[in-house]
Parts: structure tokens; sequence; C-alpha cells
């Protein structure tokens, strides 16, 4: 077998030599790194059930697009965190800014229906963000790479994945856990500024952990702080992590992944978030102004 | 139907704010009158559920004041009227009454009548931020009526009203207090002594008089100087001269 020493995209040497070698170097370098981001038995067994569903040999089809559009979720994910951080609590602070808190909330739609259109409005405009700039990502891909592809093997271009998936549900997979952080950083947008009666602490809360979660790295040895950090959506929000990250949480006698963990956590996030801001809304008190 | 209070209280820190207020109010207008931080705001606060009461209850009919059945028969203008500077008060209105439960046929009809009751039909395509203070002051007073209320608190509903706003708001609440509770604050005793069927008087927090005109029996701003009468301060000349002849203000030591 020779190896040549340049590196693709993913860090795995180049090589020439049988199909068999190929799997068996594939399959070596699963190990080690299953061994080194502490996974335990269980896991790596329930790993490697995954891989045997997995069709060998790859087949080679053309996906493009749907590479391009994979690169591009990362930036979504900061982008939809900076649209609602900066867009949502202005607007849902104003009833505080202009001081029509007392009258809309003594008349008789003003808690629960007023709260439930804040919601609604919040939750509308974040997902549509999201889905507008997945459009805006997604369409020139299309367009310049064309649309074949969806059925690949995603193991061809992301050769550490475990999960048997298509390029196309990949892309899919990743869009859904956008939607979903978009649903909970609406709501969490909602409730600082409910939380806060103004919209300048909620921005700033929410730019900040932006900023925190895109530069801070928990190490891995810290394993369950570790896993918990990559859930943030500009770190889960990415081939890297919704895809790629192999540490498992256990859910009743199996293992959920990370992009299944991390849309669950989502919403209920989002409900958690948006039952709080309802919570403080309705017992907002007059005075103190 | 009658608005029952029954043992109001809210204190802060240092200061019992409203203190053990109960109240019976029956239809008509109700003039509560006290100085600067007697407690009259907080009284009204409390009564349209915007204030949670340390202790006591306030009802109308059997609908406690949490619930949305209270809130759809109350209109409230409040001290401190807030307003979205950029909205016309025709589209204000439609708002305000959206969040009242009208329907929109029945919005738009009452918003025009509203807004000609208080002489704002020409300017009701202007936004507010364009308004006098006086303009703003009878924007709120329409918001209140919207829904027709049973209840209807009005938090100093004459500041920033000339003379004949002036006459013109007694004119129209002496008309709602016929089929309506109407509780109204103010500074000025002569607001209250033209309208009002039943006077109320808060010091500290405490209800010092709760009677008519006949209860009282004497001059109105001379019975009210006598309530404070540990605080009684006869103006000088210099001060009645810049004040209106007809008006008794409170004037605090």
């Amino acid at each position: 077998m020779t190896v040549i020493s340049s590196n693709n995209d993913n860090g795995i040497p180049y090589y020439t030599g049988t199909a068999a070698q190929l799997y068996d170097l594939r399959k070596d370098y699963l190990q080690a790194r299953w061994a080194q981001e502490s996974l335990s038995d269980e896991e790596k067994a329930f790993l490697t059930a995954q891989e045997e569903d997995i069709t060998t040999p790859f087949i080679y089809r053309y996906c493009g697009s749907y590479k391009s559009i994979l690169a591009t979720f990362t930036i979504l994910s900061v982008m939809v965190s900076f649209l609602t951080a900066v867009c949502i609590p202005p607007v849902s602070a104003e009833e505080h800014s202009r001081k029509t808190d007392q009258i809309i909330l003594c008349t008789r739609f003003g808690r629960r229906p007023a709260f439930l259109a804040k919601l609604f409005t919040a939750v509308i405009f974040s997902v549509a963000a999201a889905l507008l700039l997945f459009i805006s990502f997604a369409v020139p891909s299309f367009v310049i790479y064309g649309t074949e592809g969806f059925s690949a093997q995603i193991q061809f271009h992301i050769l550490d994945c475990t999960w048997k998936l298509t390029a196309g549900q990949s892309v899919l997979i990743l869009l859904g856990i956008s939607i979903a952080a978009a649903i909970m950083l609406g709501c969490a947008s909602l409730y600082l500024t409910e939380h806060f009666r103004s919209s300048i602490p909620a921005m700033g809360v929410l730019i900040g952990f932006l900023l925190i979660s895109s530069f801070l790295n928990i190490p891995g040895q810290f394993r369950v702080l570790s896993q918990i950090w990559s859930y943030c959506p500009a770190k889960l929000i990415s081939v890297a992590g919704g895809l790629i990250d192999h540490r498992l949480v256990p859910f009743f006698g199996t293992y959920l992944a990370s992009y299944q963990v991390g849309l669950f956590i989502y919403l209920v996030l989002a409900f958690l978030f948006a039952f709080g801001g309802y919570f403080v809304w309705r017992r907002w008190q007059a005075g103190g102004r | 139907m009658e608005l029952h209070i029954d043992r109001l209280s809210k204190h802060y820190k240092n200061k019992i704010a409203v203190d053990r207020i109960s109240l019976t109010l029956g239809k008509g207008v109700h003039g509560l009158l006290g100085a600067n931080g007697a407690g009259k705001t907080t009284l009204m606060r409390m009564i349209c559920g915007i204030l949670r009461p340390d202790s006591g209850t306030v009802t109308f009919g059997r609908a406690d004041v949490s619930t949305e059945e209270y809130r759809s028969i109350l209109g409230y203008l409040p001290q401190d009227f807030g307003y979205y500077p950029a909205f016309t008060a025709e589209d204000f209105l439609m708002y305000m009454a959206a969040l009242k439960g009208l329907r929109k046929t029945d919005s738009r009809c009452r918003t025009g009548e509203l807004l000609t009751l208080v002489g704002l039909e020409s300017h009701k395509k202007q936004k507010i931020k364009t308004y006098s203070g006086g303009m703003k002051q009878r924007l709120g007073i329409a918001q209140a009526l919207l829904n027709r209320p049973k209840l209807l608190v009005l938090d100093e509903p004459t500041a920033g009203l000339d003379p004949k706003e002036r006459v013109r708001f007694r004119e129209m609440i002496d008309r709602l207090g016929q089929e309506s509770i109407v509780l109204l604050s103010t500074h000025i005793v002569s607001d209250i002594e033209l309208i009002a069927d039943r006077i109320l008087m808060m010091k500290d927090g405490r209800l010092i008089f709760n009677g008519t005109h006949e209860d009282i029996g004497e001059n109105l701003k001379e019975f009210y100087l006598e309530q404070f009468d540990d605080n009684n301060f006869k103006p000088s000349e210099q001060t009645s001269q810049n004040l209106p002849a007809n008006d008794c203000y409170i004037l605090e030591q």
C-alpha cells in the first residue's frame, strides 16, 4: 500500500491500494477516533453495528450541490442567531419602552392572546429567516452544481460519518436542526426581552452567547461538559457537529446521535422559554418607572 | 353591578402605599382626591389588575380582577399614557379595539365615533408623534372608551387639557356616569366638584372621606383643605395671582 503524504479535506491521507485495504484503513481510523473521544464499549458496539448497515463498497455519485450546501450550514446558524438577536427584542420590548403595557395588560386579550401573538411572530420570523437563508445558499448551489446527488452515499464525501445517510438526507437533517434552533432562539429572545423588559440586555445576552459558543471550545477530556457544549447551535448546525460527532446519548436501551438529541433539546428549550416568557408577561406589575 | 374593594393593601419597603381600603362603588362618577403620594395611582392600578395587592380583593359582580371577564368591562387611562409614535390615531384605536375584543366592523364604527367625540376626527390620519399633549390625552380617553366599559378608571384625565376641552370632558364623563362606574382621580378640585356624585379622599394610603356633596355640606375646596389640616398651606398672593380663579390646587409644603 502506498501512502501519499498530502491529506484531503477530512485529514485522511490519500492512498492507493485494494478496496479491502481502504475499508480497513477507515475502520482503524474510526476506532482510533472513538478511543480519542472517550467512547464507552457500548457506544463503540452501537456504532460498529451502524457501520455494518452501511453499504460497501461505497458507490460514487456526483453531489456537488449538496456538498456545497452542507458546508454553508455553519454560516446559516450564525446568521440566524444574529438576526434573531437583533430583530426580535426591539419589537417585543416596544410595549415596555413605549409604556403601552399598562393599557394592553388590562384589555380582554392583553394577556394570553397578546403573548401568543408575540410568540407566533417571534417564531415565524426566526423560522422564516432560517428558511430564506437556506434558500439563498441552496438555489445558487443547485444552479451552479446541478440538482443530482440526493441519494449519493454520504460516506464518499464525509468519510468518518458512521450513519447510513445520503447527501440529501444529511442536508435535510441539518435543515431540520436549523429550524428547531430557530424556534428555540425566537422563544429565547422573547423570554429574555420580557424578563429584562428591554431589548438591549436581551440582545447582549444572545449576541454574547453566540460569540462565546463560536469561539470557546471545551476540551474533549471533559466529556460531559464538552458534549453539552457541542449542542450549541453554532456548533451543532454543521457537518462536524451534527453528522460526525460520535458521542452518543443513552436512551431507553439504545443510543441517540447528536443530531437527534439536539433536535429534542431545542424543542424542549423552546417550550420552556415560551412558557417562561408567558409567565413573566402575565405577572408584569406596573410601577417603578 | 357594583365594584367591591375589600381590605385592599399594598406596601413597599419603607411605605404603606394603600392601607386596607374597602369600598363599594355603584353607577355614577366617583372622584378620588388626594395629594401626591397619597396612593391614588396605586389604588387605581390594583383596581385595573396591573398591580398585585399584598392583601385584599377587587371584584366586579362575581368577576375577580384577574379574570378576562373583568378586563372585558374595564376601561383605563393611566397617568403616564403610552402610545406608538408611528401609529396614526385611527391605527392606534383599531389596534386597541382588537385587544379589547371588538370585531373589525364594530372597531371601525366605534373608532370613528370616538374620534369625533374627542375632537380628533380631522387629525385621525396624522401620526401620534405630531400631536400636542392635549391631543394625546384625548386619544387616551378615546381608547379607554372603546369597549363601552362598565368600569372606567381615569387617572388624572384632564392633565394637559385646556379649559374648553376640560368642559367637554366633564360633560362626557357626566353622561358616562349615568350608565357606568367612573372612578377618576385628579388634583383639580373643580373637576370633581362639578361632576362627581361621590367624593373619595385619600391621605397616606388611607381613605379619609367617602361621601357626597351633601355629606360635606360646605365648599369642597375648603373641606378638602380642612382634611389636610396638618399640611394647611395658604398660598401667597403672588402664587394666587398665577392660578386660575375657579380652581383649587393641592399645594404641598
